[in-house]
């Protein structure tokens, strides 16, 4: 009981940096004319941001499903491990790698130039359109397919029974399974892509297609109109917090788990339809794989000697040393956390810990900014903590909702029999420690991977002599120092990598443990 | 004495309201029974506190159990599902709630036809069976006088069920214990020459 009104306290860091946000963001009131929002510029940015939204995140759910269902009913079972890997892969990639990997492909020297049609221009709305296609339609695709395949045996074998035709099947049996998640990832999606800052502000290419976000810190850093970015910031504050309201509503996202249940064959498949998915299947690796094989091709051997190492390494500490700490952080919130989600309020306990999906890391960073500036703090001789404690902020949401419900089950499970065994305080802990270590785990290494590919906080707090890998790579894109830019993406690439496969390992270990043993008997 | 002094329990406003009054002697068997959703498992919970009855009184010995918090009260209970846990291995869930030696506890559950092999396995690899003759044992062999199994016997087959019940006898006899059982087979009333309850 005690640890749970203590837990409460845990909320009080995340509760002062929105305060100075928000605080911040009505500081500078008097600057503020709120006639800006009549202004066809704000309303061409306010629109285009909403427009690319909403294709980005309809383009990549449909194609995602579609193609998670081609996969399923043509049996594509070879390599699905590794593959559902790199559709992880693709959603958690800083996306700098990615953009640089589509300049290769799409970019005035890109290698697919001389095929793409003579009034082709990467920036704008279809630049913006592939790379958040890119970033986001492979982790629907492994969402559906990990949905597809965690349905029933026995539903389906019932379905054959009962002589369901494909329509009955898709509204009997899919789409109950999928809807959940299909408005979920919808929400997701749009709210990552409205938020989406990088990807447009590298190839939006200038006021016609920016987005609020970009607007902010364009108005922050090179126009010094602090009025506008305040009412921009609130503006984007609004629509996403909407959204997020919407998709909680209609959706359910259970985002991380093991692709390695394989369900086993139901329908028989023609000859014809195997062959046919197989190869779609051979096309999906290459369409996502293509933009880091572009970046691996502009890489050449004199670049890679000529190429600054040395300077790679303050970089390469900097960023790994800021982004361990904010996964630190946000794990130790989290572990005091834990007894409020099922507590009576715990709607909004969730809620609060989720805030940093709903408020823009721009939001915040400019909010924090505009405070500490109101209250001439020198923030600029620590700005490494901002950047940690605002993406801290900003990444919880991944890590509590990977313990959250594991959590839940474990105190409806379990919560009465803990109780009537009589156990220790301490018993109590380690045993529910064991339960959830897992997830911490996988939630812990899912933070590290976010923090490790901001760009959004660094581009307000972070200083121009100390960048970090993310940033080092905008630099070298924005001076068309591509070679450079990709041998650095590489790097960041192989941690991401290398982190992956980690995670992927962890999610094994956990669906061995709770789900493979329970056909085993002794 | 376990005495149920009008017992009054109500889900919510629209549900019936459940009423118990009964008492049992110390050291006896009763078994509670009653048609399905008649509000049987409902008692248990009350007893074991996990429920707050709206009216009426518990008391064991001369002690006043519904002012007890659940730590405090001197019952052990088997649940009708989640007894073990799931990520602890059996021999982890057959140590927790007492002290006795891991070898006294493997000895009954041998008696009812358990394997040291179970020992190193998890609950999901044992059948429901197996793992309702682990949490029987353990929650028998707690130090807690007053006993209460929801449909102990259950998954059990009939061989099994006429050992279980028969350890369960003599165990509790043996200890003293006073034993509050939910069943709807006739024979445990026979075969362990209980007090029958009806709930109606």
């Amino acid at each position: 009981m005690l640890a749970r009104y203590f837990s409460w306290f845990a909320y009080l860091p995340i509760g002062i940096i929105l305060l100075m946000a928000f605080l911040g963001l009505s500081h500078f009131n008097h600057d503020i004319s709120w006639h800006l929002l009549q202004d066809t510029y704000i309303i061409n940015i306010l629109s285009f941001s909403i427009q690319q939204a909403i294709l980005s995140s309809l383009a990549s759910v449909v194609l995602g499903y579609l193609s998670a269902r081609i996969l399923f009913y043509g049996q594509c079972k070879k390599f699905r491990k590794i593959f559902l890997s790199l559709c992880l892969l693709s959603f958690i990639l800083p996306s700098f790698i990615l953009i640089s990997g589509i300049l290769s492909l799409f970019g005035a020297q890109g290698i697919l130039q001389p095929w793409l049609p003579a009034d082709w221009q990467l920036y704008g709305l279809s630049g913006i359109l592939i790379a958040h296609l890119w970033l986001n339609f492979p982790f629907a695709l492994r969402i559906f397919s990990i949905n597809f395949q965690a349905i029933d045996h026995t539903s389906w074998q019932l379905a054959r029974q009962l002589k369901f035709s494909r329509w009955q099947l898709f509204c009997l049996l899919e789409w109950p399974r999928m809807r959940a998640s299909f408005f979920g990832l919808l929400g997701l999606i749009f709210l990552l892509c409205f938020n989406s800052f990088a990807v447009v502000l590298t190839l939006g290419g200038g006021p016609k297609s920016s987005t609020l976000e970009v607007a902010i810190f364009q108005a922050l850093k090179y126009d010094f109109n602090l009025g506008e970015a305040l009412i921009l910031s609130w503006l984007q504050f609004g629509i996403a917090s909407l959204a997020f309201l919407i998709s909680l509503k209609l959706g359910k996202l259970v985002w991380l788990s093991s692709g390695e249940h394989q369900a086993p064959s139901i329908f028989p498949v023609s000859r014809f339809t195997f062959f046919s998915s197989h190869i779609f299947y051979i096309g999906l690796c290459l369409i996502i794989l293509l933009p880091l094989i572009a970046l691996l091709m502009q890489i050449e051997l004199s670049d890679l000697v000529n190429y600054a190492w040395l300077s790679l390494l303050e970089p390469l500490v900097y960023t790994i040393t800021l982004a361990g700490i904010t996964a630190l952080l946000a794990f130790l919130m989290t572990s005091l956390f834990l007894p409020t989600f099922t507590s009576t309020w715990q709607n909004t306990s969730y809620f609060l810990a989720c805030i940093g999906l709903l408020t823009p890391a721009m939001v915040i960073a400019v909010g924090v900014y505009a405070y500490l500036l109101g209250k001439q703090v020198s923030w600029f001789t620590t700005p490494s903590l901002w950047i940690i404690l605002i993406n801290t902020l900003l990444t919880l949401p991944y890590l509590v909702n990977q313990v959250r419900s594991p959590y839940i089950v474990y105190h409806q499970h379990y919560n009465h029999l803990q109780r009537q065994l009589k156990l220790s305080f301490f018993k109590k802990f380690t045993i529910a420690t064991q339960w959830l270590s897992p997830y911490w785990f996988i939630g812990t290494l899912v933070t590290f991977l976010f923090a490790l590919g901001d760009v959004s906080v660094f581009a307000i707090f972070g200083q121009s002599d100390s960048p970090t890998l993310p940033w080092l790579i905008y630099r070298y894109a924005s001076t068309y120092k591509l070679a450079d830019a990709a041998i650095t993406s590489w790097v960041l690439l192989f941690i991401c990598i290398l982190f992956v496969f980690l995670l992927e390992h962890y999610l094994q270990a956990k669906y061995e443990v709770s789900i493979y043993a329970k056909n085993q008997s002794t | 004495m376990l005495r149920i002094n009008q017992l009054k329990f109500q889900y919510k406003k629209s549900a019936n309201l459940l009423s118990y009054h009964f008492s049992i002697n110390t050291g006896s068997i009763a078994i509670l029974q009653g048609i399905s959703g008649i509000g049987k498992t409902t008692l248990l919970h009350l007893i074991a506190g996990f429920l707050p009855a709206s009216q009426g009184e518990i008391y064991w010995h001369q002690q006043a159990l519904h002012r007890l918090p659940v730590e405090k009260r001197p019952v052990s209970l088997l649940f009708q599902q989640n007894n073990l846990f799931e990520h602890l291995t059996i021999a982890e869930n057959l140590q927790l709630g007492h002290k006795l030696p891991p070898t006294q506890i493997l000895a009954s559950l041998i008696h009812l036809g358990g394997d040291a092999r179970w020992l190193t396995a998890y609950p999901r690899q044992l059948s429901g069976g197996q793992q309702q003759r682990v949490a029987l044992v353990r929650t028998l062999m707690r130090p807690e006088p007053l006993v209460l199994l929801d449909e102990p016997f259950s998954e059990l087959d009939p061989q099994t069920r006429t050992n279980a019940r028969q350890w369960v006898a003599t165990y509790a006899h043996t200890h003293k214990k006073t034993l509050l059982l939910v069943s709807h087979d006739p024979q445990d009333i026979e075969q362990l020459d209980a007090q029958p309850i009806y709930i109606t």
